[in-house]
């Protein structure tokens, strides 16, 4: 039995870093907090949906479909919003406030184009496998997000370590205005890192909209939440914390939805939010890429 | 008449609902004003409405003791995770706001006496327009009454730039708790007012999007006056009843309004339709003289004012300051020297609270300084002028001058609410002493003007009068002569002999060596984190170890 939950702990754990993984590099490198993350992901997994049932595409392709669209979105935001605040200098919490209303235009929207009523992806079109190893029920799309969710997440480390834009990136989350005089172009990779954040943010949306088969205009709001908890648990800006910060997330809740109540899951990720922040407001797992704004 | 039953009959929860909206908006305004964005508003309307609520169902308390219950719990719980959460700032606190509202929020979701998902149905319909009239006519008052007082100048100043706030003499953390805690009040109220008109409250009305919906009132209308919450709240929720036809995309034009709003009114509506402020306050009258105090003081003070006695400081394995030790006598100048990096400003921070000393002691006036918080040893009389100005700059200069004064402005909220004679004559008494401290410095003129509009050698001037305001029997200066030309140093040089003479120790920073020798009575060299020398400017000029360390590179 608790083989299983530590399954699908591993499962949600790993799309919440997914997720996470996106938020906290846009205030790792843009020093914002984008409140429009879960809005994003929840118009991932919309236009995955929209691509399967009107063009018949196949889940493999409309994957890298949703995540070009959500990436899309996330550039728009950035040339549009957060492009002319930075020109002005606004002090860091107004982008925020602007991220709020981008996720309430963008989750209206959904609702308006898809009602707000629960969309499923047929039946036929999900990966059908399954097998026993031991007492563990195992699903083939289980594996499947699982797998998709660490890889990503692999290359983007390994671009973040190894290339030379992950180190200018590194350079910005510094200090943008030494990495500019470096000659780094900094708008480009701002434009960049927003597409890259949110085409994560698209993948984990369809991803959870699979593990789930439920979609809905609202789905954006408790993963924001959570996603907010994750960085703060992991440190805001650090990589490496957002993922141990999901995949732990993930297990306390599938845990406390097991052991305790099924209200409890959603409970312990804001009751230990709130603890974190109290006690290490600079997160569990030490060094902290913190930009003073 | 009929037309008026008629229009009251479908309307009048509409117009219910803007009072409430109004309320919310005014007590997010009021966290923001100090500079807080606390996302907890909406989590404290919802306590509010369900102790009110419950206090109604359950014990059939009258409505106005239901009201003043509503206001008092979650001021009580606002101020029980106010001090752990108030440490935070900016994003964090947001953060750590916005998940206290989803503990709440989940919290009403599974406790049985708060009816789960469900609610709470049949509450009565308790709630006059006149409640609502009179409440939000008293809220008004009072924050229009506490803006205008030392209260509000507080907050500006804390919005602004919190430790030049403290170092004013302000008890940042007390006043940052009393907003948040008069803001959760305000909210509370308005929920229990909210609850018993709408007959019926669940957990969905207090999350996350309310929240939003309340900021998103008071940033449209503004946070610079009281009239852009009100306008904010009126349009947002007059809005929505105009745009029926959008049905399901309804909301959009509210997360559209925030984003242009952001994006082209930074200052929000209320600021767009005013005239632009050609002098904010009134332009100065006849100063009466208050200096006698400053007389006082002096004939009692006693030969030292500061002793620093083996301080060490280290930041990590980083030795800044070993074994310092000197002596500011009383009445003087003195000046502390040395290269950059020496350490300099560092002693400062120590002196003034803003760093603890790893070791050794301070003592200001014969009294130890450890452990004493920053507005505490201002409050001593230990002031300080910062190396990159930190002025308030969207104050006036007669404001940034009367924030100093904050702790010797001592009356009530009683007095401050009724605006009793005492309460005004201490405004009025403290305007005068602003305005005599700015002629001093010769800025009397502008006293209507932004700090911001100033030029660099005004804005130290102002910085300078802005200290002396905190009445300090002692004035650090850090680096005051910094990126001045000879010209202004001269007439700078005259300023600090001029505050001098009025009584003042002055104590100083500084590495342009010209003009420490000729203005300081005594010096001391500081060179990385030790004193190499000490004396009168001669002694100090002959010191061979500090011609090695300091003069010899200036000269060659």
């Amino acid at each position: 039995m608790l083989e299983q939950q530590l399954l699908n702990a591993l499962t949600l754990g790993s799309v919440y870093a997914l997720f996470a993984l996106g938020f906290t590099l846009v205030f790792g490198v843009l020093a914002v907090i984008n409140l429009s993350h879960g809005a994003v992901f929840m118009a991932g997994s919309y236009a995955a949906l929209f691509l399967v049932t009107r063009f018949e595409l196949p889940l493999w392709a409309a994957l890298p479909g949703a995540a070009l669209f959500s990436g899309l979105l996330g550039l728009l935001v950035d040339v549009l919003i957060l492009k002319p605040l930075r020109a002005r200098n606004a002090p860091h919490l107004i982008p925020m406030i602007a991220t709020i209303g981008v996720g309430i235009i963008l989750t209206s929207a959904a609702q308006g184009l898809f009602g707000a009523e629960i969309r499923r992806f047929p039946e036929e079109i999900l990966p059908a496998g399954e097998f026993t190893v031991g007492e563990v029920h195992v699903r083939a799309l289980e594996i499947a997000i699982v797998a998709i969710a660490f890889a990503l997440m692999g290359l983007l480390l390994w671009v973040l370590r190894g290339s030379q834009t992950g180190r200018a990136l590194r350079a910005i989350a510094e200090s943008p205005k030494a990495a500019w005089l470096l000659g780094i172009n900094v708008e480009r990779l701002f434009h960049v890192t927003s597409f890259v954040a949110a085409a994560l943010g698209g993948v984990a949306g369809v991803l959870i909209g699979l593990d789930f088969n439920a979609i809905t205009p609202q789905m954006g709001q408790p993963i924001l939440h959570k996603g907010i908890a994750v960085i703060i648990l992991g440190g805001m800006g650090d990589i490496r914390g957002a993922l141990i910060g999901g995949l732990f997330l993930g297990t306390a809740e599938v845990l406390a939805k097991g052991y305790l109540s099924s209200q409890m899951g959603d409970a312990i990720a804001f009751g230990l939010l709130f603890l974190i922040l109290l006690l290490r407001p600079s997160g569990l797992f030490g060094r902290v890429l913190e930009r003073k704004a | 008449m009929e037309a008026f039953g008629d229009f009251w009959s479908t309307y009048s929860t509409l117009v219910y609902s803007v009072g409430v909206h109004m309320l919310l908006a005014l007590s997010i305004w009021l966290t923001l004003s100090c500079g807080l964005l606390s996302l907890a508003n909406a989590a404290f309307m919802g306590i509010g409405a369900y102790v009110g609520a419950l206090l109604t169902l359950n014990l059939g308390w009258p409505f106005e003791l239901v009201l003043l219950a509503a206001g008092a719990a979650p001021a009580l719980v606002a101020l029980v995770i106010g001090a752990p959460v108030l440490r935070l700032s900016g994003v964090y606190l947001a953060m750590a706001t916005l998940a206290f509202g989803e503990v709440v929020r989940v919290t009403a979701l599974n406790l049985e006496i708060t009816g789960g998902p469900e609610g709470l149905n049949g509450i009565p319909l308790a709630t006059s327009g006149w409640h609502i009239v009179a409440i939000l006519a008293l809220t008004l008052y009072g924050l229009h009454r506490l803006r205008r007082s030392r209260v509000g100048r507080a907050f500006e100043a804390i919005k602004e730039d919190e430790v030049a706030a403290r170092l004013m003499g302000i008890d940042v953390d007390r006043h940052k708790l009393f907003a948040f805690t008069l803001g959760a009040m305000i909210a509370g109220v308005a929920g229990a007012l909210n609850a018993h008109f709408t007959f019926f409250i669940s957990p969905r009305e207090y999350g996350f999007e309310n929240a939003v919906d309340i900021l998103t009132m008071t940033v449209l209308g503004g946070t610079g006056n009281l009239a852009g919450p009100l306008m904010g709240s009126a349009i947002l929720t007059l809005l929505p009843e105009l745009l029926r036809f959008l049905h399901d995309y309804r909301p959009m034009v509210n997360g559209a309004v925030l984003i242009l709003v952001v994006l082209f009114l930074p200052k929000g509506i209320s600021a767009a339709l005013r005239r632009p402020p050609s002098q904010r306050e009134d332009t100065p009258g006849t100063a009466s003289t208050a200096a006698a105090q400053a007389a006082v003081e002096a004939a009692e003070e006693p030969a030292t004012v500061l002793a620093i006695q083996q301080v060490g400081k280290h930041f990590g394995g980083l030795q800044v300051l070993e074994d310092v030790s000197f002596i500011v006598p009383a009445g003087g100048i003195y000046g502390l020297i040395g290269p950059n990096g020496a350490g300099k400003t560092t002693v400062f921070n120590l002196a003034t609270g803003l760093l603890a000393p790893n070791g050794g002691r301070i003592e200001f006036a014969g009294r130890d300084l450890a452990g004493l918080a920053p507005h505490r040893i201002t409050r001593l009389g230990l002031a300080r002028t910062f190396q990159n100005i930190r002025i308030f700059g969207e104050m006036s200069l007669l404001e940034n001058v009367m924030v100093g004064m904050h702790h010797h402005l001592d009356y009530g909220p009683l007095a401050l609410l009724a605006n009793s004679r005492a309460c005004r004559a201490a405004e009025a008494r403290a305007r005068a002493r602003a305005l005599e401290l700015l002629s001093w410095v010769g800025l009397a003129h502008k006293a209507g003007m932004e700090a911001d509009e100033l030029s660099y050698g005004d804005q130290r001037k102002l910085e300078f009068a802005r200290a002396l305001a905190t009445e300090p029997r002692i004035l650090l200066l850090d680096e005051p002569v910094a990126g001045m030309n000879p010209a202004e140093k001269t007439a700078l040089m005259a300023e600090i002999r001029a505050i001098r003479d009025r009584g003042y120790s002055v104590f100083l920073i500084e590495h342009d060596m010209r003009f420490v020798m000729g203005l300081c009575d005594r010096i001391a060299v500081l060179n990385f984190g030790r004193i190499i020398a000490e004396g009168t400017p001669e002694e100090i000029r002959d010191n061979p170890e500090v011609i090695e360390a300091y003069l010899g590179r200036e000269e060659a």
